[in-house]
């Protein structure tokens, strides 16, 4: 057998973060979170996944890590869309900034501006018998 | 961070957080993180053996992962437990900030295990 290393394309991603402080920090951003989810679904996006961490509450340890303290001196909530299409994750880039002025008060991290919207190159590493590879070089010259 | 002390069970023995018996350390392979679980001291690593299986892992990480192998390493002291289906589908897909597994090594030290109150009270002296 022989290592294969596949890379394929697979959709666009975007991850925004907002940090809210105390008082009652995590309340806040599970706030912020509610008001975002509804406010994509309400557009009408389709992703392929929404996954939502509260960084300082959960994001390393998940459940295990308890509940998290209404004294939490702040709490980043760090929201990621992913989905085939770019235009949905383009939108979502452009629903972090409402947040500020509508959503939760108490709220900073937003100086960076919009999230980037980012290609998914996606990684296979796989095992494949030795028998289907021709071994070969190929050199090809390439004109600008 | 608070230092629980280990609590009762039955006489002779106690329950203890495995970050007082073992290191660990975790990476990624696709969605499977990789945990290697690693005895302080040569005589806990039987009690590793015993209590911390596979299907005991699979418990602590309920809704986190989608299964649990384990490997005994007798060699190292050690185990190795794969977590299937851990990583949000791994790589560069997962949305996680721990993408790469790096933490659920700490995540697994959170587990409580009963142990004889003699290697309680020396893994948490040290």
């Amino acid at each position: 057998m022989l290592k294969v290393s596949i890379a394929y394309f697979y959709g666009y991603k975007a991850v925004g973060t907002l940090v809210y402080s105390w008082p009652e920090a995590y309340d806040k951003a599970k706030a912020a979170d509610r008001i975002l989810r509804q406010r994509l679904k309400d557009l009408g996006l389709s992703f392929e996944q929404i996954l939502t961490e509260f960084v300082g509450a959960d994001a390393t340890h998940g459940r295990l890590a308890g509940p998290a303290s209404p004294d939490a001196p702040e709490v980043q909530l760090r929201i990621g869309v992913r989905a085939r299409e770019k235009a949905p994750v383009d939108r979502f880039t452009r629903e972090i900034a409402p947040l500020v002025l509508t959503g939760p008060p108490s709220v900073t991290g937003f100086a960076g501006g919009r999230p980037q919207v980012e290609e998914v190159v996606a990684y296979w590493p796989a095992l494949i018998d030795r028998k289907e590879i021709e071994p070969g070089v190929k050199v090809e010259i390439l004109k600008a | 961070m608070a230092r629980k002390s280990p609590t009762k069970r039955k006489p002779g023995i106690t329950t203890i957080q495995l970050r007082w018996l073992a290191h660990a350390r975790s990476g990624d392979k696709g969605d499977t993180a990789n945990v290697g679980l690693i005895a302080l001291e040569p005589e806990y690593f039987p009690v590793l053996v015993k209590q911390v299986t596979a299907a005991r892992v699979q418990r602590h990480f309920k809704g986190m992962v989608r299964s649990v192998d384990r490997y005994v390493l007798p060699n190292l002291n050690a185990l190795n437990f794969l977590l299937h289906g851990a990583l949000d589908g791994g790589g560069t897909i997962s949305l996680k900030t721990d993408a790469q597994g790096k933490v659920y090594s700490t995540a697994l030290l959170r587990m409580s295990i009963p142990v004889p109150a003699g290697v309680a009270k020396k893994g948490q002296s040290e």
